[in-house]
């Protein structure tokens, strides 16, 4: 029976018949940012030996079988993602969904930690029977993700048909959501990722391994364009706009009675139907209030019932709440974020 | 070239029909002001509930259209055969029964306008489950929702998605009547006008507050007009024999239809004092009150601030407050200058802000996005 030997740093596989094969060598791994070491020395009772710990390390994330020696994902998906993870001493958060062994999980989440201690494995699937210190559990319903934005650097699913749900593009767009730009998702192949690769137009790289897989990297390009598909930021623009006819009004609200001030009165009537559509976002819970006594105000001003002076004052309530509002802080930034990604 | 038929606003009784007093209420003064100043049709629906009077003698050209009965089944068959004629829909409150008359309305008169209003009360807007879909579709179709004071209109627009306006019930001179206020002519009077002896008005709170100051404001007395629960009898005469030396200076005057007589109360009272437990947005009579030139008093409804013009013409009170009542009692029947300078801002606040003339002008633009052109 054959067996799988560390020598050295070569990872080798001894045949039934004696013959020997390398399977590699972790030294191509020596330029790497992690603080362990390629080999040490230590001199015990006179003798000398030399030990290689980084080897020792990664070889159970290649995950070869002992009796075989062959790989059992090939270029292990986890091998693969540790090399991504050795480039820079950096924290680094990936998310696993879905079914993977739990040493599998344990293991990689404590080298995860070895390489950088910030780094975290967030594991979500839909049920956790163990825990460890190594990972993070997570358990959410698949169909509706909360996952932080901006926030994981590679992405791990496993078989979507096992997810047992049917909604996978907005299963995807929050995924891509809660990644960095430049993170990498590997997720095994299914026709449903086929067909959200296709309506994305994102272009993939298929693995072919005891199942198939395709890994892509999340360009900026593309998660500008799925952040404005979100709601947030169709309120934002909502409120941009808001803002914009709000500052329109204010030049022409206090000029003379004539037969052109309904138009004026639209134009509020407008702005209070826009916030209408955006005040369960808002902050504030007096605007829907302040802005419909303004309308009021410019009405009774129309009709020869009211003064200027009303109008007046609740524009400057108006304007001090729209100030305030978080929104128009968040939206700026999307805008400063988009500016530059567009150059 | 033809003549245009007149344009039709039309008023669903929310339950079985209108009764006389409702005609010269907000429910009946706005379709007929609708008619009198813009010339449209006005037909207030529902079952017949008695007599009514005031249609010649206060509303005239305002037409009643009665209904067999209050069923839904009837109600949509009615839209259906008049929708062409409706082109306002008027509904006075929320009610689930509202729901299937509105789509009926909606799919005959796409064009038409629906003015939903309400006269909701905070524990009522509380228990109501707004976010059914029935209820949300409902609210699409109406083009305007008004609320009666502005707490209301602030409370149900921070829940209910849409724009609530500010529509009181306001004040209407039916009779021509003289509605300047001589306050040297004001007499020490509190007066309290509605359904006198009702656990929801309880008069009691005010009668029993009295008791407790009447010695210290001894040329001071109670009116109370407006129809008599028979319960209340049995309270004054109890009351009566608790305080025999204040009795005499509680009036029953009964209920007062004549429109120029009930505003002549107004006008002799210093004070006009409203204790009720609950009301449903602001009572008809706060208009009339400030019209006539009184220092508000009221407990603490939704509507106290309006009311009281945020203090400036009156002062509010814990609901069931008798001793606050009797203490701000105490306070202001001892000052003339607080009672006329608040009397005088509240004749000045009424016709601001409660002329009905006003407030249909405005209805009227926000259902048209126009002016008013009279006799149009």
């Amino acid at each position: 029976m054959g067996k799988i030997v560390l020598h050295g740093s070569r990872v080798r596989f001894f045949h039934d018949d004696g013959h020997m094969e390398t399977l590699l060598d972790l030294w191509d791994l020596y330029a790497n940012s992690s603080n362990v070491a390629m080999h040490m020395e230590e001199e015990s009772e006179g003798k000398e030996s030399i030990s290689y710990p980084f080897a020792e390390l990664m070889l159970p994330l290649l995950g070869l079988n002992q009796k075989t020696g062959k790989k059992a994902l090939g270029d292990n998906i986890f091998f693969g993602a540790a090399k991504l993870f050795l480039r820079k001493h950096q924290a680094y958060q990936m998310l696993v969904i879905g079914e993977i062994p739990w040493e599998t999980a344990d293991y990689f989440g404590m080298v995860m930690r070895v390489f950088h201690k910030k780094s975290c494995l967030y594991w979500m699937k839909r049920n956790h029977e163990r825990s460890s210190t190594n990972f993070v559990s997570m358990m959410m319903p698949y169909e509706h993700l909360l996952l932080p934005q901006n926030f994981f650097q590679h992405v791990f699913i496993g078989d979507l048909g096992e997810l047992g749900f049917s909604d996978f593009r907005k299963f995807f767009d929050q995924l891509i959501l809660s990644m960095k730009v430049y993170g990498q998702v590997t997720a095994v192949c299914s026709s449903q990722l086929e067909r959200y690769l296709s309506i994305r137009n994102i272009e993939g790289k298929n693995y072919n391994l005891e199942k198939t897989y395709v890994i892509f990297t999340v360009s900026k390009e593309l998660q500008m364009a799925l952040h404005e598909d979100t709601i947030e930021f169709a309120v934002g623009t909502i409120f941009d706009t808001v803002c914009e006819k709000v500052h329109t009004i204010k030049e022409v609200m206090m000029e003379r009675l004539s037969e052109d001030y309904d138009i004026v009165v639209q134009g509020a009537k407008e702005i209070e139907e826009l916030l209408l559509a955006i005040y369960s976002f808002l902050e504030s819970q007096e605007i829907k209030y302040i802005v419909n006594r303004w309308k009021e105000a410019l009405i009774q001003y129309r009709l020869q019932l009211g003064n200027k002076t009303d109008i007046q004052i609740w524009y400057d309530r108006l304007y001090h709440e729209l100030e305030k509002e978080p929104m128009s802080v968040y939206h700026l930034a999307i805008r400063k974020k988009s500016a530059f990604s567009f150059g | 070239m033809g003549n245009t038929p007149p344009r039709g606003i039309y008023c669903l009784a929310p339950l079985n029909g209108w009764n006389n007093q409702q005609l010269t209420k907000n429910c009946g003064i706005v379709p007929y002001l609708f008619h009198k100043l813009y010339g449209f049709h006005a037909v207030m629906v529902g079952t017949k509930l008695g007599d009514y009077p005031d249609l010649d003698t206060y509303v005239k050209g305002l037409q009643m259209d009665f209904l067999p009965d209050a069923s839904v089944e009837t109600e949509i068959s009615y839209i259906q055969s008049h929708a062409k004629d409706m082109d306002v829909l008027v509904l006075h409150g929320a009610y689930d029964f509202y729901f299937p008359i509105v789509q009926c309305y909606r799919a005959l008169r796409p064009d038409g306008k629906i003015y939903l209003e309400l006269d909701t009360n905070i524990y009522w807007a509380d228990r109501m489950e707004w976010d059914r879909a029935a209820f949300l579709e409902f609210l699409q179709c109406c083009d305007v929702v008004g609320a009666s004071c502005r707490r209301m209109q602030k409370y149900i627009g921070q829940k209910w998605p849409c724009v609530v306006e500010y529509i009181p019930n306001g004040f209407y001179d039916f009779s021509q009547m003289d509605l300047s206020v001589d306050f040297t002519q004001k007499e020490n009077i509190i007066l309290t006008v509605g359904r006198i002896g009702t656990k929801q008005k309880n008069n009691e709170s005010l009668l029993e507050a009295f008791a407790e100051v009447a010695m210290d404001i001894p040329d001071w007395r109670i009116r109370l007009v407006g129809p008599v629960e028979n319960t209340f009898f049995e309270y004054l005469r109890s009351y009566g024999l608790q305080y025999p030396d204040v009795i005499h200076r509680v009036e029953c005057v009964g209920s007062i239809q004549d429109k120029k007589r009930l505003m002549s109360e107004y006008q002799r009272a210093k004070i006009f004092a409203l204790t009720s437990r609950l009301e449903g947005g602001t009572p008809n009579v706060v208009a009339e009150a400030l019209y006539g030139g009184c220092y508000m008093l009221t407990s603490e409804i939704d509507a106290s601030e309006d009311i009281t013009d945020q203090g400036h013409c009156g002062a509010s009170f814990p609901i069931d407050g008798k001793e606050d009542l009797a203490r701000i009692l105490r306070r202001i029947c001892t000052s003339e200058d607080c009672l006329q300078k608040g009397g005088q801002r509240a004749v000045r606040y009424g016709r601001e802000t409660f002329d009905f003339l006003k407030i249909v002008q405005r209805l009227y633009y926000l259902l048209f996005q126009e002016a008013p052109t009279w006799g149009k």
